[in-house]
């Protein structure tokens, strides 16, 4: 293990963190708020830290696959804990566990809050609050390798620590010119949501905020009714529009931006995607439509928005849907274990490997007719190897595994079982949030600390899927 | 016409027996010296060792003089080199065999840039040809000629054919716009008097209008069912081209390969095909997958042997038709009687391919029976020939010949002994043994 160029690497991620910050100090002096001070120290820590970090002397530049584990493990790590500086220091959100768990709920763009009146935070504290969302929604180490290109720690291995999805793949043929193009699509996307959200009439401050966590299929709002406190229906449709694109996979974003469509029209992965939306919408509409007496404009409105908002993971509100017809709740919890696209930024399990292990189960009825039959599992027209179909195998025991167990843990501190498999599930799949207590109208307050401590692992773990949390926490990988 | 043929495989053996035959000049290249010494032992030709995509193996004097190299050994790498450099030096005309796709359907290279004049791949001819076969509406081999006027068509006699079996020619109530122009027996083919009887096993060969051979094989037998099912045995070239050719057409294709590799290929590759990695000549295995209700069953592995017994099999069990690639022409004669519907050989539709090529605008089709004992030429009688303006029984045209059809202007006859052939007639030729040359000579093409 080379922990010389870990530690080094962290100190960047850090770097990167304190100037993340400066935005938000920067509205606190401006607006003249109390917690300038918080920024203040947090940045200094933050940045303190990082450059002591940075001046770890290398002795190799060698690294491996243990190596990007690690660090995307513990730059996430890192970054919860002097991320949750500014909400303990400021008062903001006494008390660290609660701290950690919001600033890890933003990171990992859950949007899950302990917070029970978000609307007397001071607006710097918000600030931060979205912009950890918009950090973490493509991967704050894609972020450090786009800024620093010097950083030769061979880029595939921390690439594919980070980036969602079973198969990852370059857009590029360099990793750092693919992290680059994901932000240039990232910011762009950012900007142009902002500037419509001005446009239809909301505050630059409301605007840039709700962008940053409706981009990164995040979910922090600064009202506590969430989107429904906007009563404009055309923003409630602009930011379904940017949560359903930022549910698709970037790599196909940028190649369509480049003007090559094909490759967008082709993926199989994104029509499944978009048939989902379009299905669960209508039925949740009709639905609505049928039992609650709901106008078919409003039906609409509200079942796009929130099957959307669902299934990218990203957790906005116009409706507590907890009160809808039990069809549509049911509906909405199945969109819980859907997920956006692999390569985007939202959350879940992702649509390609719900595809990859239907096809698989299929081919086991058909196995069973022509025992000898050699049939590679396809999408499109992509043969899946038969690595990554047990690879995508292992990940939904693994999910589901950890699914229940943490129900139980979560249970056992006296969690009603539902409410405690909602918290699992909408905290596991970065969605926010759940049903019961922890439905759009609550919030996860009443979860008692190690509670919450387990659910924002289960965020992080969720977040890098998987795979590179568990697999740093296995004891093979530190015996070899 | 002197002719270089570089790799002496099977293909180029092939080759080269039939040039020579055709009386033309041989130079062959190989690495190989043990089968070079064979073939100059048993064939009249020149033999230079050394590799064919050499610049200093090609430029040695006698092969810089040919008018053609024919570019066949194993690796198409190096028959593409060979081609470009004979080129180069001033070889007019060049054939390449290529056997990968990627290759011959790269359409940013074409094969002028290699400096191919005709790119020969037989497997893929083989596919082809056995996808004819499936695809046909009826149960007989059927040639067209004559841009599909005039047709050849071959039907197996059995005893309930009234219509030909034990009867004689002459006696036989045929239309008048076609003739029966051979007759295989026991592997022998003969060309038939009127007062010979065709018996049942008999194969006979029907040349004549298309329309009137349409009708006398409707008569003959049913019409077929279309082919919806095809089980290929051998998932090798002629297996894969085969199974992409049916899948395009929507049939429903099942491919029965003993390795495990080349089974996740083809799996990859054809997505509409079944691909079952197990051993094909396991009866269970055939019965399991339905070979009772497959409609075409193909045996196309590396054996002979086996694909005649499999074919043979799988008949027996139920199969509607069944065809077997055979490379060795020696089990041809054995074929017709067996049962196997069809018989395909890759090198035979090769060595067809190259000798129309060398015959290049003279001669207009050519067509070799698989037993190869007999070939059907299509020709224009030039002004001036031996042949033009005189009736037939006195044109001079050797033994073992029949002139099937004679296309004047729109007109098709189907010429009696009196007709008189017409400078600019196009005539389908049926000739035994290898008179195509003295044929060609006759009608003014200037042989070779």
């Amino acid at each position: 293990m080379n922990t010389l160029l870990v530690l080094r690497t962290l100190g960047l991620v850090l770097l990167c963190e304190a100037t993340a910050m400066l935005p938000s100090l920067g509205i606190a002096l401006y607006l003249r708020e109390d917690a300038y001070p918080a920024f203040a120290i947090s940045i200094f820590v933050t940045g303190l830290t990082g450059a002591a970090l940075t001046r770890v002397r290398l002795t190799s530049s060698d690294v491996g696959y243990r190596e990007g584990f690690v660090i995307a493990t513990a730059g996430w790590f890192c970054l919860t804990l002097f991320g949750a500086l500014p909400f303990m220091i400021s008062g903001a959100i006494p008390g660290f566990v609660d701290s950690f768990f919001e600033t890890m709920s933003g990171f990992t763009t859950t949007g899950a809050t302990i917070l029970t009146n978000i609307e007397v935070l001071p607006k710097s504290i918000l600030f931060w609050r979205s912009l950890t969302q918009w950090l973490g929604g493509i991967g704050i180490i894609v972020l450090t390798l786009a800024l620093i290109p010097s950083l030769k720690i061979a880029g595939m291995k921390l690439f594919r620590a980070e980036v969602p999805g079973p198969a990852k793949s370059k857009a590029l043929p360099r990793v750092t010119q693919t992290a680059r193009e994901l932000y240039k699509l990232y910011i762009i996307l950012t900007v142009i949501q902002i500037i419509v959200l001005k446009l239809l009439g909301l505050s630059w401050f409301d605007s840039t905020i709700h962008t940053f966590s409706s981009v990164a299929t995040g979910g922090f709002s600064s009202y506590n009714a969430s989107i429904g406190a906007f009563a404009n229906p055309a923003v409630q449709y602009t930011i379904i529009f940017f949560m359903l694109v930022c549910g698709m996979n970037f790599a196909l974003l940028i190649h369509a931006a480049r003007g090559n469509m094909r490759p967008f029209w082709r993926d199989v992965e994104l029509r499944v995607y978009l048939l989902v939306v379009l299905f669960t919408c209508l039925v949740i509409m009709l639905n609505l439509v049928a039992t609650s007496g709901y106008k078919i404009e409003e039906a609409f409105r509200l079942s796009a928005f929130q099957s959307v908002s669902i299934l990218t993971t990203t957790g906005y509100v116009t409706d507590n849907y907890t009160h809808w017809p039990f069809l549509s709740q049911a509906v909405i919890l199945l969109l819980m274990f859907i997920g956006g696209c692999a390569g985007s930024t939202s959350g879940g399990i992702k649509v390609v490997r719900h595809m990859i292990l239907f096809k698989t189960a299929s081919r086991q009825f058909f196995r069973l007719i022509h025992p000898n039959a050699v049939i590679p599992v396809r999408l499109g027209r992509d043969v899946i190897s038969e690595e990554l179909v047990e690879s995508v195998q292992a990940f939904f025991f693994i999910y589901f595994a950890l699914l229940l167990g943490c129900t139980l843990i979560i249970a056992s501190m006296g969690m009603e079982i539902f409410d405690a498999l909602a918290a699992v599930i909408a905290s596991l799949g970065n969605v926010g949030p759940g049903f019961g207590a922890v439905g759009p109208a609550s919030n996860y307050a009443a979860i008692p600390d190690p509670g919450k401590i387990l659910l924002s692992l289960c965020m992080l773990v969720g977040r890098l899927e998987i795979y590179t949390v568990l697999v740093v926490l296995s004891v093979r990988f530190w015996r070899a | 016409m002197q002719v270089t043929v570089i790799g002496a495989g099977k293909v180029g053996k092939e080759i080269t027996t039939r040039l020579l035959n055709e009386g033309h000049d041989l130079v062959l290249v190989d690495k190989d010296d043990a089968r070079l010494e064979k073939i100059e032992a048993d064939f009249d030709c020149h033999c230079i060792r050394g590799s064919g995509s050499a610049a200093k193996t090609l430029s040695s004097p006698l092969i810089k003089e040919s008018d053609l190299l024919i570019a066949v050994t194993n690796s198409d790498e190096v028959n593409m080199i060979a081609s470009m450099t004979a080129k180069r030096i001033g070889i007019p005309r060049t054939i390449a065999r290529v056997r990968d796709p990627d290759y011959s359907n790269n359409l940013i290279i074409s094969k002028e840039d290699l400096g191919i004049d005709l790119i020969i791949n037989p497997d893929h001819s083989a596919a082809m040809e056995i996808n004819r076969l499936l695809t046909l509406a009826l149960p007989v081999h059927m040639e067209p000629f004559a841009r599909g006027r005039v047709q050849l068509a071959d039907i197996a006699v059995d005893e309930s054919m009234t219509m030909f079996v034990n009867k004689k020619l002459m006696d036989m109530d045929l239309p008048r716009s076609m003739l029966i122009v051979a007759i295989s027996r026991n592997g022998d083919m003969l060309i038939p008097g009127g007062s010979d009887m065709v018996l049942p096993g008999d194969v006979i060969y029907l040349l004549g209008h298309s329309d009137a051979i349409n009708k006398v094989c409707t008569k003959v037998k049913k019409k077929r069912q279309k082919v919806h099912s095809v089980m290929i045995l051998g998932g090798g070239r002629i297996g894969y081209y085969l199974a992409e050719k049916l899948c395009e057409q929507g049939m429903k294709v099942k491919i029965i390969e003993r390795d495990k590799n080349r089974c996740r290929e083809l799996a990859e590759k054809l997505p509409e095909a079944l691909v079952l990695c197990t051993d094909g000549s396991d009866l269970e295995v055939l019965k399991r997958e339905g070979v009772a209700d497959i409609d075409g069953f193909v045996t196309v592995t590396g054996l002979d042997e086996e694909n005649l017994l499999l074919a043979l099999l799988a008949k027996q069990l139920g199969a509607k038709r069944v065809i077997a690639k055979i490379s060795r022409p020696g089990y041809a004669p054995l074929v017709e009687q067996l049962g196997v519907d069809a018989a395909i050989s890759p090198r035979l539709i090769t060595a067809g391919e190259i000798l129309r090529f060398i015959k290049g605008g003279r001669l207009l089709s050519l067509f070799l029976l698989l037993n190869e004992k007999a070939e059907v030429i299509e020709l224009v009688v030039q002004p001036g020939s031996k042949i033009a303006g005189r009736p037939l029984f006195k044109s001079g045209l050797p033994a073992g010949t029949i002139v099937g059809a004679i296309m004047r202007g729109n007109k098709v006859i189907v010429p009696r002994g009196n007709d008189v052939i017409a400078e600019n007639d196009r005539l389908v030729v049926f000739a035994l043994g290898h008179n195509v040359n003295t044929i060609e000579s006759l009608s003014g093409l200037g042989g070779i």
